[in-house]
C-alpha cells in the first residue's frame, strides 16, 4: 500500500477588499481527477437543484440567517434561489419560502423532550425559537417538527414538500415526500 | 481556538475516508464552516458546469493571522482538540474532522480564501495549491 503525503502549501498570499468574514473559493474543483470530472459535467442539472435543496434544507435549520445561491453566468435564473429573513424570522417563514403559504397553513408544530414525550402545540416567540417551557428546556435534547394536520386534504402536500427535523439547528433529516398517516 | 494538529488518536477514530463526492457535497461543507464562524449570511456562487468555479462567502467571524497558513492542512482544525472533546461538540460545531477544505485543495486547482477578522484593516487572500512546494 502506498501511502502518498500531499502537501498543501500556501503559494500566495496578498491583500484583498472583503467584509469582515470569510469566502472560499475553489477553482477548476476534480481537475486531477479527469473520469469523476466527465461524469460531474454530464450531471450539472442534479447537481444545481440537488445544491439548492441542500440550501432549503439549512434555511429551514437555521431560519434567522440569509442564504443565498447564484449561478454565474447563467442563461437564466431559475436554478438561483435567495432566502432573505426578516429579523427575527421563525422555522415558519423559512418553511414558508421553502415549500409555500398553503402547505405551512395546513400544519403546525410539534414539540417533543425527553421530559414531555406527549406532542405540545407551541407559539411561535418574536426572537424565532419556538415558546418552549422551561421543563422542556432542560432537557437533552428538543425535537421540533412541522407536521400535517391530520385533517389536511392529501392534496395540499405534493413531491416538492420536504420534510425536516431541526435538531439544535443542524438539518439531520430530509425526505422528498411528506407521508404521514393520515386517518380520514 | 486556534487551528492546530490533531492528536493520532483522534485523528484514527473519526479520520473519515469519504471524499468530496460532487460540487453539492463541497458546497454543504462549506456551509459548515460558515455556520461554525456563526455567519448571518452566506452566499454561495457556483459556475454554470458547478466545476470552474465554487465560492462561499459569510460574514462570520473569519479565520485570524495565525490561522491562515493551516486552513487547507488535513486533520488540523480548530473545533476539537482531542478525541474527548467530541463529547461535549454537540450542538456548538458543526465540522471537527479537519478535511473539508484539504480534500477541496486536493482534487481542485486551487482555492483562494480570502478572509478578514474584527479589527483588520483590509483583507488578505491566500491561495492553496496541490503543491509540495511554495511559489514564489
Amino acid at each position: 500500500m502506498i501511502n502518498l503525503q500531499i502537501l498543501i502549501w500556501v503559494t500566495s498570499q496578498e491583500r484583498a477588499s472583503h467584509p469582515v468574514g470569510t469566502s472560499i473559493r475553489v477553482v477548476d474543483f476534480l481537475k486531477n481527477l479527469p473520469v469523476r470530472r466527465q461524469t460531474a459535467l454530464k450531471s450539472t442539472a442534479a447537481t444545481l437543484s440537488k445544491i439548492k435543496r441542500t440550501l432549503k434544507a439549512y434555511a429551514i435549520a437555521r431560519p434567522a440567517t440569509r442564504f443565498s445561491l447564484k449561478v454565474l453566468k447563467a442563461k437564466n435564473d431559475k436554478d438561483n434561489w435567495v432566502y432573505a429573513p426578516k429579523a427575527g424570522a421563525c422555522v415558519s417563514d423559512a418553511a414558508i419560502k421553502v415549500v409555500g403559504k398553503e402547505v405551512v397553513g395546513q400544519c403546525e408544530w410539534m414539540v417533543r423532550s425527553p421530559n414531555d414525550p406527549q406532542a405540545s402545540a407551541c407559539s411561535q416567540t418574536p426572537d424565532g425559537s419556538l415558546g418552549v417551557d422551561s421543563a422542556e428546556r432542560s432537557s437533552d435534547y428538543i425535537i421540533q417538527a412541522l407536521i400535517p394536520r391530520p385533517q389536511c386534504g392529501t392534496h395540499y402536500m405534493s413531491r416538492r414538500s420536504l420534510d425536516y427535523l431541526s435538531d439544535d439547528c443542524t438539518q439531520i433529516s430530509q425526505s422528498s415526500v411528506m407521508v404521514p398517516i393520515i386517518s380520514p | 481556538m486556534h487551528i492546530a494538529a490533531l492528536p493520532p488518536n483522534a485523528v484514527r477514530a473519526i479520520g473519515s475516508t469519504q471524499a468530496l463526492t460532487d460540487a453539492a457535497s463541497v458546497v454543504k461543507e462549506l456551509i459548515d464552516n460558515a455556520l461554525d464562524a456563526r455567519a448571518s449570511a452566506i452566499f454561495v456562487e457556483i459556475s454554470t458546469n458547478t466545476l470552474d468555479v465554487i465560492q462561499v462567502k459569510d460574514n462570520g467571524h473569519g479565520i485570524g493571522p495565525h490561522d491562515r497558513d493551516m486552513v487547507c492542512r488535513r486533520f488540523c482544525t480548530s473545533k476539537i482538540r482531542e478525541l474527548d472533546d467530541l463529547e461535549n461538540i454537540g450542538g456548538t460545531s458543526l465540522g471537527f474532522r479537519g478535511e473539508a477544505l484539504a480534500s477541496a485543495a486536493e482534487m481542485s486547482g486551487s482555492v483562494v480564501v480570502t478572509t478578514r477578522v474584527e479589527g483588520e484593516a483590509v483583507a488578505v487572500s491566500s491561495k492553496f495549491g496541490r503543491q509540495g512546494e511554495i511559489e514564489r
